[in-house]
């Protein structure tokens, strides 16, 4: 199954855990674990907080997008292009 | 064979009255009750330690029923057996050295799914696992229904329901513990089965290391282990292990170094399996609030009308409710500097009291009285993240960007693009190959960043009145517009289908807080008065200077109106006076400073500016404003990343033509329509 997942992410048609779950059948916290185990192999990424200019824009603060602070994202690694 | 420890060890079989000890681990994940259970079983007799050489806390206790003494153990709180974490490695550890008579797992009934991998790794181990479903009142009060019977009968162990917090199921679970270690219970677990195509590999694995596996470690479990990856059965192992078997157990492992997806995905689909069978969630009918939303707010079409009404409706609210303050707010600046000009008249030189009056108070000041409308702007956007709306809106621009071809990992920057450029171009850093980092570079300052938006928040209404709204509407598309673009442009002929998978998370919608919300509005508040009392106001005391000098006071002869007198071939061709090409000009400082400019430079620029120019040339202006060369932090963060000046001057370079160009055809077309 988890290749399976994999093979998803890789073919690009789905964004979300929920439609990723949907497509598997499966509950979508199953997903998120199944995601976990995945950044944890390094199939996956998680992108930490990737910029440190916010400093130099007085609005920063407005940047709801930051990862860490809003979003999550996974994104797919070389290793898990390559297992799918 | 007997499972339970006597405390009468001589014993050779119970007797009356004997004490028989059952030995039992409660195992499972943080937050599913564990701890309950053990208090609800343990009482006050119970004991807080550290497991031997570690500083997780250890729990210890026990209880009494009849003829049984339970000696309970809580280990710690784990997700899985993996060895990851010092948790882990004390709960297997612990189960495999000290062998419990039973081990009862503990499930969140609400969420099953999410403990069943701890579970399939808990019957690998060699003690009897008891689970129990606790919250099933949790889980009824969200319609969600859990068969305990069917459950127990595709897993082949004793399931009992529980609702620890009231009291409920506590009799069952010592019953069923006392089934499993009395062997009266048919004890048959139906463990997930590994894939065929590794099932011949680990068979190997169990024939070459079986004769040197160290007890307590049971073959099976090592072998599997290996095949997994654990490290620390891996080191185990390597040092158990002779030279020549080492060698050809790890070559093989090397070349199923992937077998770990096989073989965690075959326990998914066995968790799934078990998921269909005993656990039945709500219908579409009866679906909670995110999901009902989510079925409107990320759809294709209606998600993107949503989402363009709600920019509709930022704008709105902005101008509806920011606008008449912010006229308000102009006023009180306006009588101070002339009071202010009149009170210091023949009390300081006249360039000083000109500096202060229209350089610093007709500038800086006049950033400052638009103060109300950004409170407004801020106010409906922290409403909108700390809802969880903004989650939604990044996943319909995800699709817009996806239809031009540029998405995956260049989706993330672009996206904090809204926030300010400087970090969207530092955040391409996640763009591993380098062609497509440097196009990302190159579209982000496409993005209208808060600072521009706030700008076109100020001048929209001062030359569209009530259309302000649809004006900003509009001048956003277009920036998306071109993005869209030159995005497919760069997609179709420079990076040529290169792309990059990635998943995004939607997190619950959730009732707004005050406090959140007045947190995020006040730090952005303090952030841009920080900006007004230093680059601005730096940035307005050098117009101010350039305008006022060397004729005195008279601008048409002024440094400033030399600089301009340059710019006004360029500015005649968009319909804008020099002084407007002046004010795009010191936005490359800051976005704000077009602001301070025209305040330096026109005074009341709420009232001049509509008469000086053109619908056709304002809106040329705006659409100007928001695709000029960006601010001097954005094109310093392209020089750093990049770290090349022919890359950095390509970008302004594109960024110069793009809004010039763009300007001029709109004046130049909106001219002709207003003609005819």
């Amino acid at each position: 199954m988890l290749k399976t997942l994999l093979a998803l992410i890789r073919d690009d048609a789905y964004r979300t855990p929920q439609e990723l779950a949907a497509a598997l059948a499966v509950p979508t916290p199953l997903v998120e674990q199944m995601l976990a185990q995945l950044v944890e192999g390094g199939y996956l990424a998680v992108p930490e907080a990737c910029a440190d200019g916010c400093g130099g824009c007085s609005l920063a603060q407005a940047c709801g997008a930051r990862p860490g602070v809003g979003l999550r994202f996974w994104t797919l690694t070389a290793k898990g292009v390559s297992a799918c | 064979m007997q499972r339970l420890a006597r405390v009468e060890s001589e014993a050779a079989a119970p007797h009356v009255g004997e004490c028989v000890t059952i030995k039992v681990a409660l195992a499972g994940q943080p937050n599913v009750g564990k701890s309950t259970i053990f208090n609800g079983l343990t009482g006050m007799n119970q004991h807080v330690g550290n497991w031997p050489g570690k500083t997780v806390e250890q729990k210890t206790g026990g209880c009494a029923r009849g003829d049984k003494q339970f000696d309970f153990v809580d280990l710690p709180g784990t997700y899985s057996l993996t060895a990851n974490s010092v948790e882990e490695r004390v709960a297997r550890d612990y189960i495999l050295h000290e062998r419990p008579d039973v081990v009862v797992a503990v499930v969140d009934a609400a969420i099953p799914e999410r403990s069943l991998y701890l579970l399939a790794e808990l019957l690998l181990l060699p003690a009897p696992v008891v689970l129990v479903l606790n919250m099933m009142d949790v889980a009824a009060q969200q319609g969600i229904q859990v068969e305990p019977r069917v459950l127990e009968a595709a897993l082949g162990i004793p399931v009992v329901p529980m609702s620890a917090t009231k009291n409920q199921g506590y009799e069952a679970l010592l019953d069923a513990v006392v089934a499993v270690g009395d062997e009266a219970y048919p004890y048959n677990p139906h463990r997930p089965v590994i894939l065929p195509a590794h099932q011949t590999v680990l068979e190997e694995l169990i024939t070459w290391v079986a004769a040197y596996v160290p007890k307590p470690y049971p073959v099976d479990w090592v072998a599997l282990k290996l095949l997994e990856g654990d490290d620390e059965v891996v080191a185990l192992m390597q040092s158990a292990l002779p030279d020549e078997v080492w060698t050809r157990v790890h070559a093989t492992l090397l070349r199923h170094e992937d077998a770990i997806l096989d073989i965690a995905g075959a326990r998914y689909a066995w968790i799934a399996r078990m998921i269909r069978a005993a656990v039945v969630r709500p219908k579409v009918g009866q679906m909670g609030l995110t999901a009902r939303l989510d079925r409107v707010l990320t759809h294709p079409v209606w998600g993107t009308l949503a989402l363009l009404g709600v920019l509709a409706v930022v704008f709105w609210l902005t101008y509806a409710i920011g606008t008449p303050l912010q006229g308000g707010m102009e006023d009180l600046i306006q009588q101070g500097a002339e009071a202010l000009s009149a009170g210091l008249q023949g009390v300081l030189p006249l360039w000083l009291v000109a500096l202060l009056a229209d350089g610093l108070i007709g500038g800086a000041g006049m950033v400052v009285t638009f103060l109300p409308i950004l409170v407004i702007f801020f106010a409906v956007l922290g409403f909108l993240e700390d809802t969880g709306y903004m989650a939604r809106a990044a996943y319909i621009t995800d699709r817009f960007m996806h239809a031009m071809g540029l998405h995956g990992k260049s989706f993330l920057p672009l996206l904090l693009g809204f926030g300010c450029n400087v970090p969207a171009i530092l955040g391409t850093r996640i763009i591993e190959t380098k062609r497509a980092r440097w196009l990302t570079i190159l579209l982000a300052p496409l993005i209208p960043c808060t600072a521009r938006m706030a700008v076109v928040a100020i001048l929209a209404p001062v030359f569209f009145g009530r259309a302000a709204m649809w004006v900003a509407w509009g001048l956003v598309a277009v920036n998306l517009g071109v993005l869209a673009v030159l995005g497919i442009v760069f997609h179709r002929f420079v990076l040529k289908g290169e792309q990059s998978m990635f998943i995004m998370e939607l997190p619950l919608y959730h009732l707004p807080n005050a406090r959140s919300i007045g947190l995020y509005v006040w730090q952005n508040v303090i952030a841009f008065l920080q900006k007004a009392g230093t680059v601005i106001l730096a940035a307005a005391v050098v117009v101010w200077a350039l305008s006022y000098f060397p004729a005195g006071g008279d601008v048409t002869q002024s440094y400033l109106a030399w600089i301009g007198r340059g710019l006004a071939p360029l500015g005649a061709l968009m319909g804008l006076p020099w002084m407007l090409m002046i004010a795009l000009l010191t936005s490359f400082v800051a976005k704000e400073n077009t602001i301070a400019t025209l305040g330096v430079l026109y005074g009341n620029f709420e009232t001049t500016l509509p008469a000086l120019i053109t619908p056709p040339a304002a809106l040329g202006f705006l659409i100007v404003q928001m695709l000029f060369i960006p601010c001097v932090a954005t094109v310093a963060a392209v020089k750093q990343e990049t770290r090349s000046w022919a890359w950095t001057l390509l970008s302004l370079g594109l960024m110069f033509v793009i809004s010039l160009g763009a300007g001029i055809l709109v004046y130049q077309v909106g001219t002709l329509l207003m003609r005819g």
